[in-house]
């Protein structure tokens, strides 16, 4: 085999490397002070270590994934969702409207939400910009949600708008004129100079990042000066975002319907690495455990109450960035308070449609690990035939 | 003396001109008419900043660096992403599983493809993407132009050598041919064949397609760094002895005749 190339990702400024606070004198939470010692043995091939056993202990409650429907999905199919290219936003609202019904089974809007929030609530509504305009969580699907929500009671002044990025919310359009009275957070965050540092050389992503909770998994991030504003902290730990340990007491999830090669990135993924920091360590040998074993951490299992695929637009390939050949309107919705059981839904609509276009022959057995390791671990369902799924058409 | 400044020359030559070809971006000399709006340059892995996880897929196959420009061109806005990668071998990786449903051109010894949306060139240790978010005629005729220029601008090395078992003068590259080295380019490039390289992290792929009365025929030729992971390869392939080789058991869907080519190399037919 070919030697001369192996892909040496950070080899040309490995002088630069900075380990931030990660490594020293942080204050020990019980899930970081218990984090495993031992290496994998064969680095290749085994997989490392993670804290998960720990953070398992935490008793859950009546919210905790996955909530309460456990294995129901309910999905909103409506041909006329686009017209011309142009989301509609009434066809929008009928269509939260008709799955918020059904998956609660209430009467009202305004008890369907109140199902799962309440005004007393800070409720973060976590979107996907991170393919940028072509591929964002629409605008339509965020402000039907925002309009039910106060249908609900719940005040505008209580409503978070976030996802990991902050000057990725803002070049997606998620800026406080589109959005009055509502606050739009990241946990990357730069001024408005364009930096990335306060005044005193500081990133300010780490004032966001909650050091009592973190993922430890036994993969070191070494990163140069320009990735590390994009990770917040090396070493190996993975720090959760404030915005969901502090500023938030439940979170609707609302990720986008898109591929990630031969799988998907949806509720678990948008959830998981929307979440914490230092993740670029995780992708290689841990994609799978992480998009799962995060969203078992309380911050996230007893948090997130309702999970909205915005599967209006979305791709089968090139995902999860926007490639415009593989953008496909799919015209629905997908609710359930089951993450595990939606994405389960979401990939077999994905795969359909990637074995339709010749892409391949039949769903990928190693696209569903994920969901596998989030079934064990009691986040939801991932079994089809365990999953009751209701397919709502409007027109 | 001589002899030793020569080499030395040589091995300048080799480290300089790749370095050289960055910065052959397009610009407005180049171009009359262009307009860049904004260029970013990521190198190392500051490019999760600018594709987070999808950067993983570039690392798997050398990444060096990546300059993006946002331009403006006949009133027309595209993105154009200049990937540079470690090797010509890197930078037809990516671009033969980037390119799945874009028509080949491929021509005058050019591999380059086109579809509504997307234009991709791959040239020497560059993969280049050129995109325009609205697919109309207008679109597609100023990323023409622009694709043009770049062929002008980047020599198209002669570093990308197939293998013997792969290399056909009379075909074209795109679509037909794949490199793969790792498993996300498996399951970006070849989904279907993701099982079978369960638990073998290093090995290399390449493969060609063609049609031939109808049906599809692949060739592959496979190299492993170990005869392990090899015997791995043929267990997970549920493959059986056959002659120097191996072949697919009977009642297979897929017929496979597979030649052993040492003890980490093997070219596999599937018709």
């Amino acid at each position: 085999m070919d030697k001369e190339e192996e892909p040496q990702p950070n080899s040309r400024r490995n002088f630069f490397r900075l380990l931030t606070a990660s490594g020293a004198g942080l204050v020990l939470s019980p899930v970081i002070a218990a984090a495993p010692a031992e290496a994998a043995e064969n680095p290749q091939t085994a997989k490392p270590a993670t804290n998960i056993q720990d953070t398992l202990k935490y008793p859950r409650n009546e919210n905790s994934m996955p909530g309460h429907f456990p294995g129901r999905v309910t999905q909103v199919n409506h041909s006329g969702c686009i017209r011309e290219n142009i989301i509609q936003q009434k066809v929008v609202d009928q269509m939260l409207t008709a799955a918020m019904l059904d998956l609660t089974g209430k009467k009202s809007v305004k008890k369907a939400w109140r199902k799962f929030v309440s005004p007393e609530d800070i409720i973060g509504l976590k979107v996907n910009p991170v393919a940028g305009k072509l591929l964002t969580t629409s605008h339509e699907l965020v402000k039907a949600v925002i309009t039910q929500l106060e249908q609900a009671g719940i005040p505008r002044k209580n409503i978070v708008i976030w996802d990991r990025r902050e000057m990725e919310l803002q070049e997606t359009g998620f800026l406080p004129e589109n959005y009055p009275g509502i606050k739009i957070s990241g946990t990357e965050q730069k001024d408005a100079k364009g930096s990335f540092f306060d005044a005193n050389g500081k990133l300010y992503g780490e004032s966001m990042i909650d050091k009592e909770w973190s993922y430890w998994a036994d993969v070191e991030g070494a990163y140069d000066e320009y990735t590390m504003p994009y990770m917040v902290n090396g070493g190996k730990h993975s720090y959760f975002t404030k915005i969901c340990t502090q500023q938030v007491t439940k979170i609707i999830n609302l990720p986008i319907l898109k591929n990630a090669g031969a799988s998907v990135t949806l509720c678990m993924k948008n959830l998981a690495f929307g979440a914490i920091s230092n993740t670029g360590r995780l992708h290689e040998k841990l994609w799978h455990d992480t998009v799962a074993e995060v969203c078992a951490f309380p911050p996230l299992r007893d948090k997130v109450v309702l999970n909205i695929v915005d599967g209006l637009v979305g791709c089968y390939n090139g995902g999860p960035a926007a490639n415009p050949q593989f953008i496909c309107n799919y015209n629905l919705l997908l609710a359930g308070t089951d993450a595990v059981a939606v994405d389960r839904i979401g990939l077999n609509i994905v795969s359909k449609k990637r074995i339709e276009m010749k892409l391949q022959k039949e769903e990928s057995p190693l696209a569903s690990k994920f969901l596998q390791r989030a079934d064990e671990l009691g986040l939801g369902i991932s079994d089809n035939s365990r999953i009751t799924l209701k397919t709502i058409d409007l027109a | 003396m001589q002899k030793n400044l020569f080499i030395l020359l040589l091995i300048w030559l080799s480290l300089a001109l790749p370095q050289k070809a960055i910065s052959q971006l397009l610009t407005a000399e180049l171009l009359p008419g262009l307009r860049i709006e904004k260029e970013s340059n990521y190198d190392g892995t500051s490019l999760y900043g600018y594709i987070d996880g999808g950067s993983t897929l570039y690392f798997e196959y050398g990444f060096d660096r990546l300059t993006v420009q946002e331009v403006v061109f006949l009133d027309q806005k595209i993105n154009i992403e200049y990937f540079r990668m470690k090797s010509c071998k890197g930078a037809f990786g990516i671009y033969s599983i980037n390119t799945f449903q874009c028509v080949a051109k491929d021509q005058q010894g050019r591999i380059d493809c086109e579809n509504l949306y997307q234009q991709q060139l791959c040239a020497g240790h560059f993969y280049i993407s050129v995109v325009n978010a609205s697919g109309t005629a207008a679109a597609r005729s100023a990323s023409t132009m622009l694709i043009s220029k770049l062929k002008e601008v980047i020599p198209a090395e002669e570093g990308l050598l197939l293998p013997e078992q792969i290399r056909d003068p009379a075909a074209q590259l795109t679509g037909s041919v794949k490199y793969i080295r790792g498993e996300l380019g498996l399951q970006n490039g070849l989904p279907d064949f993701s099982n079978y390289f369960e638990g073998i992290p290093n090995f290399e792929l390449w493969m060609r397609q063609t049609t031939s009365d109808g049906k599809d025929q692949k060739k592959f030729l496979l190299s492993f760094d170990t005869a392990v992971a090899m015997e791995s390869f043929v267990q997970n392939a549920a493959l059986v002895p056959s002659g120097n080789g191996w072949k697919s058991k009977e009642g297979s869907s897929e017929q496979w005749h597979v030649e052993k080519l040492g003890d980490q190399k093997i070219f596999v037919e599937i018709k």
